[in-house]
């Protein structure tokens, strides 16, 4: 039974639909990869299973509650933690005083240092985010999660900016949660790192969803073959 | 869980600080600005209608909010369970605050309406 469901989900921009019916999944344990190609509603369907968008049509389900009009500050109360494709790190704000914050805040038994070694980001925690490159910011944005200890993260382009042994500490960190209970969706253009973290494969095309059980599935799938990885 | 009203200090604290420079920046525009155009004629003062005043208030409040935005702090305070409204409501604190401060020390000189 999945822990957070985003359920047909319809919306449009200007008249123009990007999702008519997708309904997303997202299970404890198991961490699912969303792809799609650009502009096909990824990050859209992401931000509305957050409660950070709202739909036109559809709900969201998060731990048996249903939400029609669903927002982040209610839904991470419950244990969501969303991380859109931008920074939300503040810039002036030293990275590792914020990390502490969420420790706090939600008093986690997370071991902030431990995190941030396990990320490559431990001599970075005294500088302001304005002082690390992208592909550290986003690895210690990934360490908030972390630290969060979330029951759900939806992450958009986790990958981004990040280096193949860099992306390598970042699957390690969302196994580790997702080993731990935590429902995970993770999104972006990195195929071969998604597939590596992820089990199963939500893919996002003409406004709805195609779910796939397994990475396997998904690769053995003609259409998926043909229209997202561009094989013949 | 630990449910706190306000975010930590770590942000609340610079939040307060920026809603009080824009209402000072804007409580010293609307105080000199007339009085710079009337040629120094007219009497100084500070004090404006209660109708002013809560529109003081609600333009800093959503200005302190627009540069949160600005900062992406308020994806990070979402995520740690605050709402936009709580948000504002900081801004608009030391704008509330300097009214009601302002009011009631020009009392006597603040114009009826």
């Amino acid at each position: 039974m999945p822990l957070l469901e985003a359920d047909t989900i319809g919306k449009a921009y200007r008249g123009r639909p990007v999702l008519t019916t997708a309904s997303l999944r997202a299970y404890p344990g198991a961490v699912t990869a969303l792809c799609g190609r650009n502009g096909a509603g990824k990050s859209t369907l992401l931000a509305i299973a957050a409660g950070w968008r709202q739909a036109d049509t559809g709900v969201v389900r998060f731990d048996g509650v249903t939400w029609v009009r669903p927002s982040l500050p209610l839904l991470a109360e419950r244990g969501v933690f969303y991380l859109p494709d931008r920074a939300i790190l503040s810039p002036a704000i030293p990275v590792g005083r914020q990390l502490a914050v969420v420790r706090r805040r939600f008093r986690s038994a997370a071991d902030v240092g431990s995190i941030a070694e396990s990320l490559g980001i431990a001599s970075r925690l005294d500088l302001t985010p304005l002082r690390l490159s992208g592909g550290e910011t986003r690895r210690a944005e990934i360490a908030l999660a972390c630290v969060r200890r979330p029951r759900c993260l939806l992450a958009d382009e986790p990958y981004r900016g990040t280096s193949p042994l860099d992306a390598e500490a970042i699957t390690r960190a969302f196994r580790g949660l997702a080993a731990d209970g935590c429902a995970i969706v993770i999104t972006g253009h990195e195929v071969e790192m998604l597939f590596d973290a992820a089990d199963s494969v939500a893919w996002c095309a003409g406004g709805t969803i195609c779910e796939f059980p397994s990475v396997a599935a998904a690769r053995e799938d003609w259409r998926f073959q043909r229209e997202y990885l561009g094989e013949v | 869980m630990n449910v706190l009203p306000v975010p930590d200090r770590l942000y609340t604290v610079p939040i307060i600080l920026r809603g009080s420079f824009i209402w000072g920046c804007l409580r010293a525009a609307l105080a000199l600005l007339p009085w710079f155009m009337s040629g120094f004629e007219e009497r100084f003062t500070v004090a404006v209608t209660v109708g002013a005043a809560a529109w003081i208030v609600l333009v800093v409040a959503a200005l302190g909010l627009l540069d949160i935005r600005r900062r992406n702090e308020h994806l990070l305070l979402a995520n740690l369970g605050f709402r936009q409204r709580t948000l504002a409501i900081l801004a608009g604190l030391p704008a509330f605050v300097g009214e009601v401060a302002i009011a009631a020390a020009w009392s006597d000189a603040a114009p009826r309406g």
